[in-house]
């Protein structure tokens, strides 16, 4: 685990200092002003009610983390310090897991701050209406959420990152993967049965957020443990040279 | 059956056993010789190059002390047609390690040894496999066939505790230019899981060492090459290897950084004790750094030996005859000696080369003979340069003192 902190520390310490970290700063505020204030701003106490949201915070790590990950192996490779890292002590395992870290921890971090930022926001806005608070369950199964969406982004980009040879290439592939992900499930809606379409909206607008965000969490689960084991048996040292 | 210290295989008819030169280092235990098959052969007596004990090695003399040492021991060897007891352990050693890339062979059955405390020069154009060998040795790349070990363990099935005992800095400096040069090095330090305290003296003293320590915290990318490759050097130090893999580490540098960053991969390397494998393809900085050189041409190991026996094996027999006279029909008649192998003119004087064991006497004579007035005949010294070119060309045979010879 201590190989996996420090490479993990390394991804973060790059992550913050990209560009003399300025940008990466200024980024990172623009970033929580749009999801933190003005998209709360914009939809108003239904932000906290609604069960819908909860899609939205497993969304938005999801797209966040494509950014992230594609530099991780492929941005190595292109500043030609993959092979130096690779002819270290480090295990092939810690290397790739401290990479998937780094980027979950990145923008879970994002996502987790964005969180209380929104639920300020909107008691600032609409003082009026009392305390608008997410419900604990809603609250816990919302930062669930985000992490497994997070881990599941992280996965994929470091898995696509692994051959690609550019980071430009992996951006792209990932680009597309992010939306097969997103549209997919959307374009499946109309080839279900009506009526499994209707109990399916039925959820997502009525149900408990709580149950939502849980039952999206069992899927990024089975999805996530599949694409780790991936990644892992697809990172070999002896292949990432030539690749 | 011919034994030499260090070769190349011959084929599968390559029966020649490889016998190991030991030396251990602070105390460590000798190990066993492998024969090519690799069964161990158990020596009973061990004598070293005990770096451990033995006084700093700062100056040139005490380099070239080391490199004698180092020496005396290869031509004891040779002499003895055995490995001698007393032979330090070997650092690197490579069996029949052949790799091919699709449809090219990139390594071609290297067979070589390195002993330990040994800076061993790579020499050979770019793309004769000198990367492929140093990413063979760390494991970062699988064989064909062949085998093999650094420091005793297996490149291939041992290879994470290979990468334990190397550092290196490769073609590319691989330092991380967003951040700083401290940075950089204490990454590398919790890397070798080096602790705090131990791993903060030992940044500093390394970056004092290659005179960086006043810009510790720049950001790296705003650094010129040759203070990029120090950094990189430092780096690669950093956990104390035994081994240091160096690709070409002054490609690129203006002559006064490559000059400074050789001085400083020399004191470094001596005072840190490390067995040197350095890949290079400028034969000055070769014939400056290495105890031992390996010429290496497409993928095949071509000579091996030191700087001073591939200048002497390498290189023709040359002798410049200044004077006048030296009209057509002269060049013709001398040209048509059997004993002279190659002959040119140069505004006042005739280079010649002969044929091994011919003497130049008959052929002054006959040039006098000619009417040409000779003022003066003086040997040519063959240089590194000569041997190298000798043997790139296919104008000398693939030798070298401890070649392994097909059995």
């Amino acid at each position: 685990m201590r190989d996996v902190w420090t490479v993990l520390r390394k991804e973060l310490k790059e992550l913050s200092v990209v560009d003399g970290g300025l940008i990466t700063s200024l980024s990172f505020l623009a970033f929580v002003g749009l999801i933190g204030v003005i998209l709360p701003l914009q939809i108003g106490p239904v932000w906290v009610r609604a069960t819908w949201p909860v899609m939205f915070w497993a969304w938005m790590p999801l797209f966040l983390v494509t950014t992230v990950t594609a530099d991780s192996f492929a941005g190595e490779r292109e500043r030609h310090t993959l092979e130096t890292l690779l002819a270290t002590r480090l295990p092939d395992w810690a290397i790739l897991i401290g990479k998937v870290g780094a980027a979950v921890v990145w923008v879970w971090m994002a996502t987790m701050i964005c969180l209380p930022v929104g639920l300020i926001t909107l008691n600032i806005a609409y003082a009026d209406q009392g305390p608008l608070l997410y419900t604990p369950s809603a609250a816990v199964g919302v930062m669930i959420v985000a992490f497994l969406a997070a881990l599941l982004g992280a996965s994929l980009g470091v898995l696509v990152s692994l051959r690609a040879s550019t980071v430009r290439q992996a951006q792209q592939a990932l680009t597309l993967c992010v939306m097969v992900l997103l549209l997919g499930p959307a374009l499946s809606l109309r080839f279900m049965p009506t009526d499994w379409v209707d109990a399916l909206m039925t959820l997502f607008i009525q149900g408990d957020p709580a149950a939502v965000a849980f039952a999206l969490s069992a899927t990024f689960l089975g999805i996530d443990a599949f694409l780790v084991l991936a990644a892992l048996a697809r990172f070999q040292r002896t292949r990432l040279l030539q690749s | 059956m011919t034994i030499s210290r260090l070769g190349f295989g011959a084929g599968a008819g390559c029966r020649a056993d490889l016998r190991t030169i030991r030396a251990t280092r602070g105390g460590e235990k000798a190990g066993t010789s492998l024969r090519s098959g690799g069964q161990p052969v158990t020596k009973k007596q061990m004598v070293s190059l005990n770096h451990a004990s033995s006084p700093r090695l700062a100056g040139s003399d005490d380099r070239q002390r080391r490199r004698r040492l180092a020496l005396r021991s290869h031509e004891r060897v040779r002499e003895r047609g055995d490995a001698p007891a007393d032979q330090p352990m070997a650092a690197i050693r490579t069996h029949g390690l052949t790799r091919d890339f699709s449809t090219v062979r990139a390594l071609d059955r290297l067979t070589l040894e390195v002993p330990r405390g040994s800076v061993f020069g790579f020499l050979g154009r770019n793309g004769a496999g000198k990367t492929t060998t140093i990413r063979l040795l760390l494991g970062l790349l699988e064989p064909t066939s062949g085998g093999a070990t650094v420091m005793g363990f297996d490149c291939f099935s041992q290879s994470m505790e290979v990468r334990k005992r190397c550092g290196v800095l490769l073609e590319q400096h691989g330092l991380i230019e967003r951040i700083s040069a401290i940075d950089n090095l204490e990454l590398y330090g919790r890397i070798w899981r080096i602790p705090r305290k131990i791993r903060r003296a030992r940044v500093r003293e390394l970056l004092e060492r290659v005179d960086l320590w006043e810009r510790r915290k720049e950001k790296v990318r705003t650094w010129s090459r040759g203070m990029k490759q120090k950094l990189a050097i430092a780096r690669a130090l950093v956990h104390r290897p035994a081994v240091l893999f160096l690709d070409e580490p002054t490609a690129g540098l203006d002559p006064v950084a490559a000059a400074s960053l050789r001085d400083d991969l020399l004191t470094l390397a001596e005072r840190e004790r490390v067995t040197v494998f350095l890949n290079t393809h400028y034969l000055t900085e070769a014939e400056k750094l290495c105890d031992i050189l390996g010429i290496i041409r497409d993928g095949r190991l071509l000579a091996l030996g030191s700087p001073e026996e591939l200048r002497r094996q390498g290189a023709r027999r040359r002798v410049r005859v200044t004077g006048s006279g030296f009209s057509e029909t002269v060049l013709e008649m001398v040209r048509s000696r059997p004993e002279v192998s190659w002959l040119s003119r140069e505004e006042d004087c005739l280079l010649v080369d002969f044929q091994d064991e011919c003497r130049a006497a008959p052929i002054v004579r006959l040039l006098v003979r000619l009417g040409a007035e000779i003022e003066e005949v003086r040997q040519v010294d063959n240089t590194l340069e000569d041997a190298f070119h000798s043997l790139m060309n296919g104008e000398v045979p693939p030798s070298g003192s401890w070649l392994v010879k097909a059995g």
